[in-house]
C-alpha cells in the first residue's frame, strides 16, 4: 500500500509541475477576453477535485 | 475593424491589428475524440462500481482509486497540451506586417513576422471534403528574397484572409507611393492635397499592373499575381501622421500668410540675400496630407 501511495505522490508532483507550465503559457500568452482564463479556472478546479476526492477516499480506507 | 491592445511583443502603438486568426475548430476535433475514447473506460468502471459496490472495499480498492485518479489527471493533462497547442497558435495581420505565432506543445514557441512590402504573392488553398464543407484551409504567402514562405495553416475562410492581406499590401503600396510622389513634388516646390496625392497614386497604379511593377526590394517588391486597383474605392488608407516639426494647424495659416506676404514683397522688390534658399524650400514644402 505504501508503494502505491508514494507512486501517487510522485505522480502528483510531476502533474503539478506540468500543469503549472501549461497554466503559465495560457496566462502569459492569452489575450484579454479569450478562453484562456476560463480554461485555467476549469482545469484547476477539475484537477483539484480529482486529487481531493482520491486522497479523501484513500484516507477513509486507511482509517 | 482594428483590434485594440497589444497582441504580440514587438507591436508598436501606431500599428493597427486587422485580423487575429486561430486555427479552425475542426483541428481540435482529434483531441475531443481522444478525450471521449479515453473517458469511456472510466465511465465503464463507474457503472460497474455502482452495481458492485463491494469491490471497492476489497484489498485492491486503493490501487483502483490511485490508478483511476492518475488516469483522469493524465487525461486532463493531454487536454491541456492539446488546448495550448491549438489555442496559442495565432496568426496576426496588421497594417504593417504579418505575424505567425507557432506554439508547439508547452515548451516550443516560435514567432515569425513578415512585412507587407515583402509579400509577393498570396495563395489560398482548400483541400478535402471537411475543409470544403467547413470553409477552412491554408494561406500561402510568398515572400521576396530567400526568406521562408509564410503559411497560415487550417485557418477559417482562407479566401477572405488572402484578399484582406492583398488589400492591406495594396494600401501600403499606395501609401508608400503617395509619400514618394509627395516627396518628389515637394522637392520641386509644389504643394499637394490629400486628394491630389490619391489621384496621382491611382494613376500610377492603373498604369502599372500588379504583375508589371518594377521590382525594388527596398520599397516595392514585384508581386506576381495580377491585381486591380479596385480596393482604392473600398476603403480610405490609414491617416498619415503629422510631422511634429511642422507648425500646428492654427499656426500653419499664419505661416502661409507670412509666406504669401513674403512672396508678394519678393515679387515687388528685386531679390536680395535676406530670403535664404532654405527658407524658400521650407515654404514650398507646405503639403497638408490631412486635408
Amino acid at each position: 500500500m505504501a508503494y502505491v501511495f508514494i507512486f501517487y505522490l510522485i505522480f502528483l508532483l510531476g502533474f503539478l509541475i506540468y500543469s503549472l507550465a501549461g497554466i503559465y503559457h495560457l496566462w502569459r500568452f492569452g489575450y484579454s477576453g479569450d478562453l484562456t482564463k476560463a480554461i485555467i479556472i476549469i482545469y484547476s478546479f477539475i484537477s483539484a477535485a480529482i486529487i481531493v476526492v482520491s486522497l479523501f477516499l484513500i484516507s477513509v480506507r486507511i482509517i | 475593424m482594428p483590434i485594440k491592445g497589444r497582441l504580440f511583443p514587438t507591436q508598436t502603438k501606431q500599428e493597427r491589428v486587422f485580423l487575429l486568426i486561430r486555427k479552425h475548430w475542426f483541428v481540435y476535433v482529434p483531441f475531443v475524440l481522444l478525450f471521449i475514447l479515453m473517458i469511456l473506460p472510466v465511465v465503464a468502471v463507474m457503472v460497474y462500481w455502482s452495481f458492485n459496490f463491494e469491490t471497492i472495499t476489497t484489498l485492491n480498492g486503493n490501487i483502483i482509486i490511485v490508478g483511476a485518479s492518475a488516469y483522469l489527471l493524465s487525461l486532463l493533462g493531454v487536454q491541456l497540451f492539446g488546448f495550448v497547442d491549438y489555442y496559442l497558435d495565432v496568426d496576426i495581420v496588421t497594417d504593417r506586417r504579418l505575424i505567425d505565432i507557432d506554439q508547439n506543445g508547452l515548451f516550443k514557441r516560435k514567432i515569425s513576422e513578415l512585412y507587407l512590402h515583402q509579400v509577393q504573392d498570396v495563395e489560398a488553398k482548400v483541400e478535402g471534403i471537411a475543409a470544403t464543407l467547413l470553409h477552412f484551409g491554408d494561406v500561402y504567402i510568398q515572400t521576396a528574397g530567400e526568406r521562408e514562405n509564410f503559411i497560415f495553416r487550417s485557418i477559417p475562410h482562407p479566401y477572405t484572409v488572402a484578399k484582406q492581406i492583398v488589400n492591406l499590401h495594396e494600401q501600403q503600396y499606395q501609401q508608400d507611393l503617395m509619400i514618394k510622389t509627395g516627396d518628389q513634388r515637394q522637392s520641386i516646390g509644389k504643394s499637394l492635397s490629400y486628394g491630389e496625392l490619391e489621384s496621382q497614386a491611382k494613376k500610377i497604379l492603373k498604369s502599372q499592373p500588379f504583375s508589371k511593377r518594377i521590382a525594388n526590394p527596398g520599397i516595392f517588391p514585384a508581386p506576381e499575381a495580377e491585381m486591380t486597383s479596385d480596393f482604392l474605392t473600398d476603403s480610405k488608407p490609414p491617416a498619415i501622421s503629422r510631422d511634429k516639426s511642422r507648425p500646428k494647424a492654427g499656426k500653419r495659416k499664419t505661416v502661409r500668410k507670412r509666406a504669401k506676404v513674403k512672396k508678394e514683397v519678393e515679387e515687388e522688390q528685386p531679390k536680395t540675400g535676406h530670403i535664404s534658399e532654405e527658407g524658400e524650400l521650407r515654404e514650398g514644402r507646405e503639403v497638408d496630407l490631412q486635408d
